[in-house]
């Protein structure tokens, strides 16, 4: 309660610089979390690579109408592992198409899917219904936890993906209006009587899928077997990257100047109180506490403001750059700014000789 | 109670910046006892203060406070020290400006084990009014003049009820009526049983006090006239 107490005075006596500090914190956790998201795929696609692919390119992406071709190929022996799909039209609920994507076991066992709500369990029984995810464009009309009749076929929504799994869908077949469906008894074969199209994802042996095929864009799923040369791939990546690199270091120098300038003022002004505190009792680690305590405070209802505003913002921004993920990382990469911006200015702060 | 024991001080050792500011310090304060300490700027008057406060350590000698080794004394110890042993009243007050008096005065307490958060308040209201300055308990620091802050400052150093009060130059910024009344609140304290040490550049007020001792160049000797 005493703590509290003085947290509640911290906050009193400094309104302008915590408010500056959520600011700036709301400031940096977006910057950052737009930097992330721009280069993470990048990152972890040179991890992948880096950590044992032999040679400079693999097999690694094949599309065909001619389901036997692709089961040819699945049948393949250099194919360790391999994720396919059909894809159908469907009339959807208000009369517009939508496109079906029947997804081997694999996809959903095999690929760290990026959703919200629930993950579609294959073991599950969804009272006869088709277990599917659901893209985010029509995640507003097709709900979480509910069942749909789709051209006969009942559907059922156990969560909604995120646009980051779009590479799964080819755009010519389906724009962003999909269901990753998991249809195990072939029920939506009789959608329009036929597939539009089908294809599969391989690796080389003994490599995880996803980290390849987050690698490609769309139009690098070609038809027939594609030789993906990853190093030359990588390299324009980086060079991609590094442009977002400068920006990175920019909002992070532009922050730690900030968060330095607003911490020296706090602390310049709040010396004396300090000094005076220590002379009736007040631990320095406790005044450091308090400080920090402040600042987490400050920091916290940054994210939180942040959360909210994604959230209101029903968009790709909202929900694919502003990702709990990246927010971690961009909070973590605050409070190590923060850290080295009034450490050494408070510890100087408590020199006892000087006052 | 207080003993001081050949106590050096010496700022930057072995550089060339090196100051020695104090010399070789001799000093006994007994219990209830009311001493002022005078010197002209640069003597070692604050030195001497923090050092008696336990806010630095000589670089040389013994300090017993009521027979501890103070040299010895653990951080943790220190810090219970100046909470509950000892109340510090400042040339310029060391108010939290934009804090009432009242949250002013309750900051020791926070940092106290002895008194419970709920009892704060009312410990502060007792203090306060201790010091005479009960109407003003809600006014911001920054809005009180000179002898008010100088008593709410009195009112903080005293609501641990300390056995020690250091004043360090107390009147120095006030008018010589203020000062008189803030040296009768002192006095007052004393009277109470409270040892009290002020340090001042003044003699009108050392001679308000029982003993006083100067201090030159880093060496002290009692002023027996």
């Amino acid at each position: 309660m005493k703590f509290l107490w003085m947290l509640k005075n911290e906050f009193k006596s400094s309104k302008l610089s915590a408010f500056l500090i959520f600011a700036e914190g709301v400031f940096i956790l977006v910057c950052f979390c737009i930097c992330i998201s721009l280069s993470v795929d990048t990152l972890s696609a040179a991890v992948y690579f880096h950590s044992g692919f032999d040679g400079n390119s693999v097999k690694a992406a094949f599309k065909s109408a001619d389901m036997d071709e692709y089961k040819e190929a699945f049948a393949s022996d250099e194919i360790d592992l391999a994720v396919y799909v059909n894809y159908y039209f469907a009339q959807g609920k208000d009369g517009s198409t939508v496109f079906m994507g029947s997804y081997s076991e694999s996809a959903f066992t095999e690929l760290n899917l990026s959703y919200s709500g629930s993950p579609v369990d294959i073991n599950k029984d969804y009272g006869g219904a088709v277990p599917a995810m659901v893209s985010r464009t029509l995640s507003k009309q097709y709900k979480t936890g509910e069942t749909y009749d789709i051209g006969g076929v009942q559907v059922y929504v156990c969560g909604k993906l995120n646009d980051k799994n779009l590479w799964m869908m080819s755009s010519e077949f389906t724009g962003e209006n999909f269901f990753m469906c998991y249809d195990k008894d072939g029920r939506l074969s009789a959608l329009e009587k036929s597939a539009v199209g089908c294809g599969f994802f391989t690796t080389q042996k003994g490599r995880p899928i996803e980290g390849l095929i987050n690698s490609l864009n769309s139009n690098e799923l070609v038809n027939g077997a594609y030789e993906f040369d990853w190093r030359n791939k990588m390299s324009e990546d980086f060079d991609r990257l590094s442009g977002n690199l400068i920006i990175g270091i920019l909002v992070f120098l532009i922050s730690a100047v900030g968060f330095c300038a607003n911490n020296v003022l706090t602390i310049k002004k709040n010396e004396r109180d300090y000094y005076c505190q220590m002379c009736t009792g007040q631990k320095k680690s406790s005044i450091i506490l308090l400080f920090a305590a402040r600042m987490a405070v400050c920091l916290i209802a940054g994210v939180i403001a942040v959360i909210i505003f994604s959230k209101r913002l029903n968009t790709y921004f909202g929900e694919e750059i502003i990702t709990s993920v990246n927010l971690l990382a961009a909070s973590g990469l605050c409070v190590f700014l923060c850290l080295i911006s009034s450490l050494p200015l408070l510890l100087n702060a408590f020199n006892v000789e000087k006052q | 109670m207080i003993e001081l024991k050949n106590i050096v001080k010496t700022y930057y050792p072995q550089k060339s910046t090196e100051v020695k500011a104090l010399k070789g310090v001799d000093l006994k304060i007994e219990k209830g006892e009311m001493v002022a300490i005078m010197g002209v700027s640069g003597s070692g008057k604050s030195t001497l203060l923090h050092i008696l406060g336990c806010l630095s350590k000589p670089t040389d000698g013994k300090y017993f406070l009521d027979g501890e080794d103070m040299n010895e004394a653990k951080r943790k110890q220190v810090y219970k020290i100046r909470n509950e042993k000892i109340g510090f009243i400042f040339q310029d007050y060391g108010l939290i400006e934009d804090k009432s008096v009242l949250e002013n005065v309750m900051y020791p307490l926070a940092f106290s084990k002895n008194v419970k958060f709920l009892k704060m308040k009312k410990t502060a209201q007792k203090a306060i009014a201790d010091v005479g300055i009960s109407e003003l308990a809600r006014k911001k620091a920054s809005k009180l003049s000179g002898g008010q802050k100088q008593r709410a400052a009195a009112a903080r150093a005293i609501v641990n009820d300390p056995d020690i009060i250091l004043a360090d130059e107390p009147t120095a910024a006030l008018d010589s009526k203020t000062a008189d009344e803030v040296m009768a609140l002192l006095k007052r304290l004393n009277e109470k049983g409270k040892t009290i040490i002020v340090v001042t550049h003044d003699k009108r007020i050392a001679d308000m006090c029982q003993k006083t001792y100067v201090i030159t160049d880093g060496c002290i000797k009692e002023d027996t006239q």
